[in-house]
């Protein structure tokens, strides 16, 4: 079954993720515009990329998650369709509620852009399997409102699958990216960016596993 | 009403520029049309200061696709791909209000790139503040940083090089240079000189509003700290928005895309707005035009025709189309949320005829109105050399070279930058090989023809070079970008310019820039890189307090960032700039036959000797030519684990910052053998040289190398598995602390 990547105006790492689901699986994959609702089985997998929805006016993911695809989401993930929210589509996945907690801006005040190491916390299908478990991924961060923040009571239903080694932005518990299972879907977000380091001829590579764990856990 | 002189004159205009606009006119001009031609003949649209000396530069070659005149300059790439890029200058906006001055260059260069049809790769920043131990030139980099993260971080293109200088000469004029890098499919380039008579005209992306009205005229084109308070000038100042540009982006690279042949030709809007470019447009197109000012979508009411005219609103663009196409563009404008409307005609009668409220109020024969008059400008002043053997007293050796070192690491130029380009996004796009912080650039760009290519970048200048000797100093910094380029792998292949220079009516000025460009060309000889382009930023000028208390101005240094691309057959091989590991050995590659011993015109120099010493170092291209090759067949055979170009600082500050990229690592060197003086085997600048990394079990390979090539080579030291820095017999110690001083500067 296709996989997609939604497209807001102004995200701006749609095609960064189209670039590496394509360069390291055999999936197909194509943009899913932000006014077309998403149909139930219409996806296996759904990416809410980075960039900045809507020009992050009023809040960081506030209007994107007013969009049509964002109101089809929760059904399609009940049905089965498993989303991972980047950088903006994770602030996204926070506004719609699909995820608990806030990002919030940087402890420091100011954007950060840097790789970041982080650490595999636990297993999350089928991003993750339990094997991956304290493996180390080097992905690059790029954010001003990285800092997440959430009552250790709303972790509960959601796990912390991801925790940088050294915490760049003030999140909680070094939080970055949690995960939870939703009827027989799931919905992931993360602020460290997979999809620019999918590649070899960057030297870094560490994010396809993203992509091929998915590929063949879904298979 | 008619237009009589003084309505000139308040404008800026000359005598001799009326005269010949009422000569070409035969009658006097509307209001509109003085307002018009007034902003075309500024300084900022014109070129009519430096245009004679840039018309000098060498801008053409094989590899060039579209040289200077367009909205960008083209140099090809591979078979099916070429790249656009250019710099572009927010000098003035940005001392005014830094925050918007520095985002709306970033959003102006961007939009320069796209209507060529390239999709943006890549920006680089090049700035200049005055002395950082003011709170004012603290507030200004603060700002300016935050405008350029604030713009280019929401278009989400990755900001992968730069160059930040400190210097009083800029107290009262910062510079704020951006360039911008594209990628263009070679059967997919737009230009704005490919419009024929009887299609539509049409302004897409945002509405127009009073903001920047008068902005090229009196912000960038005269000298502008007297004239003018300050809160007049803030509101010509443009105000940004990405998320606006990056939808125009979008649609424009789409409508570029699926409707190529009912696009006939496209340009920006940038400073004199809808003046400069329908003007632009028709004169390159060689067709006039009827213009329908009440057509234009506005953001407020009641605005009058001629500040429609010179709005210099962001993020338009002016298009001529298929008629019968117009409803076509409409619908992917209005898909990513941009205005599109049509505004006027073509015509085959070469006037641009505007009209407001059903009355005709602009009826210009454009082709007769492009140029002003020449200006009256000085003659260039004789280049004054300075001469090494007139030094009046040799400055005695460096003494406690370790305390020296220590400085010299914490000294603005030197330390590191990362507190500044870590608020940049440089890697969105995931192409970024090598981003800021190293060499130079490097972007992969793969495709199924040739999946490891690559485009290196590299742009430098060294403005107290250039205020010796303007010549020698563009010698310096295209050399610079050669060597750097080579270093990752990049042959250099094509040159743009941004010229930053004080008031024109300087003979000093004008013989600086005639300088540069023809030590630019000298240079471009050599390396076979021609300048496909380049910007121009006159009037800038700083304050000076005499002992009375009276004010004067004083013109900036010469200040020319020179930017090169180059390519990369297979980014693979590019190596890293920091040292790898431990047991390897560190190398000086050289060009032969260097004749100095004093290490003149270094930042050494300039910290710790008297200015009268100042002298710009001997720099020989063709020898940068050959380390050239040697640098480009040492990436092919994978000769260095690493590389690193010795430039500011010297090879003492080169040989630390080796050490920064790995805490565990440490080097041990040896200059016992090394004669002469010390300060200059630490300190001396120059060009032509870099260190290398090797395997050991290499060495007789980087022997019969160095001969191959004409280099001269000599064993530095090898790298320690520890965080130690000793260079025997002159210094030892921690390398935390070295890193410690130059990573706590910004």
């Amino acid at each position: 079954m296709a996989w997609a990547v939604l497209q807001f105006p102004g995200s701006n790492c749609d095609a960064d993720a189209l670039k590496a689901v394509r360069a390291t699986t055999s999936v197909t994959c194509d943009f899913h515009w932000h006014a077309e609702p998403i149909l139930l089985g219409q996806y296996q997998v759904i990416i809410l990329p980075g960039g900045f929805s809507f020009g992050d006016y009023l809040r960081t993911g506030a209007i994107a998650k007013l969009s049509p695809a964002v109101k089809s989401l929760p059904a399609a993930i009940e049905a089965g369709a498993h989303v991972l929210g980047i950088c903006n589509g994770f602030q996204i996945l926070l506004e719609a509620r699909l995820l608990p907690g806030v990002l919030k801006v940087n402890h420091h005040l100011r954007f950060v852009s840097k790789n970041a190491e982080c650490v595999i916390e636990d297993e999350a299908f089928p991003w993750f399997r339990l094997a991956d478990k304290g493996n180390i991924l080097k992905m690059p961060i790029a954010h001003g409102y990285g800092n997440f923040q959430a009552p250790k009571m709303d972790l509960k239903e959601s796990s912390a699958v991801l925790k940088y080694r050294d915490n760049p932005n003030g999140s909680v518990d070094s939080i970055a990216g949690i995960y939870r299972r939703m009827g027989a879907g799931s919905v992931m977000g993360l602020m460290p960016h997979p999809e620019r380091a999918s590649f070899q001829d960057l030297q870094l590579n560490d994010g396809a596993c993203f992509w091929q764990n998915a590929e063949s856990n879904l298979r | 009403m008619n237009m009589v002189y003084e309505n000139a004159k308040s404008l800026g205009m000359t005598p001799k520029e009326w005269e010949f606009l009422v000569s070409q006119l035969e009658r006097a001009p509307s209001h509109e049309e003085l307002q018009m031609i007034a902003v075309m003949w500024s300084e900022h649209c014109s070129y009519k200061s430096s245009k004679w000396a840039l018309k000098k530069f060498i801008s053409t070659g094989p590899q060039v696709l579209q040289g200077p005149g367009e909205n960008a300059g083209l140099v090809s790439f591979d078979e099916t791909r070429a790249i656009a890029f250019k710099v572009e200058s927010h000098n003035h906006p940005s001392y005014i209000e830094p925050f918007q001055g520095a985002a709306t260059g970033v959003g102006g260069i961007l939009r320069d790139i796209f209507t060529m049809g390239a999709r943006p790769i890549a920006i680089g920043n090049f700035l200049r503040f005055g002395d950082l131990r003011q709170k004012k030139q603290q507030f200004l980099l603060k700002g300016v940083v935050s405008g350029i993260s604030h713009y280019g971080n929401c278009v989400g293109i990755p900001n992968v090089c730069g160059q930040v200088h400190f210097d009083s000469c800029y107290d009262h004029n910062i510079l704020v240079n951006v360039l911008a890098v594209g990628l263009v499919d070679k059967s997919k380039i737009y230009r704005s000189n490919t419009g024929q008579a009887g299609a539509s005209v049409m302004i897409w992306g945002a509405k127009t509003g009073r903001d920047g009205i008068h902005g090229a005229s009196l912000l960038a084109s005269a000298d502008f700290e007297s004239s003018q308070k300050s809160s007049e000038q803030k509101i010509r100042v443009q105000v940004g928005d990405p998320f606006k540009e990056k939808c125009l982006m979008e649609a424009c690279l789409e409508a570029m895309e699926t409707m190529q042949p009912e696009l006939f030709a496209i340009q920006d809007m940038g400073a004199a707005g809808i003046t400069c470019a329908t003007m632009e447009m028709s004169s390159k197109s060689g067709v006039g035009m009827r213009f329908y000012l009440d057509k234009v979508p506005l953001r407020e009411e009641g605005m009058k025709p001629f500040e429609i005219l010179l709005s210099e609103s962001q993020e338009r663009m002016l298009a001529f189309v298929k008629k019968g196409s117009e409803e076509k563009f409409k619908a992917i404008l209005k898909k990513w949320q941009c205005e599109a409307e049509v505004v006027g005609e073509t015509t085959s009668d070469g006037f641009l005829k505007m009209s407001f409220g059903g009355e005709q109020i602009v009826n210009l024969p454009v082709q007769r109105l492009m140029d002003p008059p020449p200006a009256d400008l000085p003659s260039p002043s004789e280049g004054t050399l300075v001469d090494l053997s007139t030094e009046s007293s040799t400055p005695a050796d460096v003494k406690e070279e370790w305390k020296v070192l220590t400085r010299m690491l914490s000294e603005p130029r030197i330390a590191s930058k990362a507190a500044i380009y870590e608020r940049y996004d440089s890697t969105v796009g995931a192409a970024t090989r090598v981003g800021p912080g190293s060499e130079a650039a490097v972007l992969w760009l793969g495709n199924e023809k040739n999946p490891h290519i690559g485009l290196g970048i590299k742009g430098a200048w060294d403005e107290c070079l250039a205020q010796i000797n303007p010549r020698l100093a563009a010698h310096h910094a295209a050399a610079e970008c050669v060597r750097a380029l080579a270093c990752v792998g990049a042959e250099a292949t094509a040159l743009t310019d941004g010229v930053n220079l004080g008031n024109p009516q300087n003979p000093d000025v004008q013989s600086a820039l005639i300088e540069i460009v023809e030590g630019l060309n000298d240079a471009i000889r050599v390396f076979d890189t021609p300048c496909i382009g380049g910007n121009v930023s006159l009037y800038n000028q700083t304050v000076l307090k005499t002992e009375d208390g009276r004010e004067t101005k004083r013109d900036i240094f010469p200040t020319v960032f020179t930017v090169m691309v180059g390519r990369i057959n297979d980014v693979r091989k590019t190596v890293p700039s920091f040292f790898q590991k431990a047991g390897n050995e560190i190398w000086l590659l050289e060009t032969p036959g260097n004749p100095q011993s004093l290490p003149v015109g270094s930042v050494y120099s300039r910290l710790f000797w008297d200015e009268n010493t100042s002298a710009v170092p001997w720099l020989d291209l063709f020898a940068e030519r050959n380390l050239q090759k040697g640098l480009l067949a040492a990436h092919e055979r994978g000769l260095f684990t690493s590389v690193r170009d010795i430039g500011d600082g010297g090879l003492a500050v080169a040989l630390a910052e080796g050490c920064f990229g790995d805490p565990r690592l440490g080097l041990e060197a040896d200059f016992t053998k090394f004669s002469g003086r010390r300060d200059f085997h630490l300190f001396h600048e120059g060009g032509g040289r870099v260190i290398v990394e090797i395997e050991a079990s290499r060495r007789a390979e980087l022997m019969k190398f160095s001969m191959e090539f004409k280099l001269d080579c000599k064993r530095v030291g090898q790298i320690l598995a520890d965080p130690i820095f000793r260079i025997r017999p002159l210094l030892t110690g921690s390398l935390n602390d070295l890193f410690a001083a130059w990573r706590g500067v910004f």
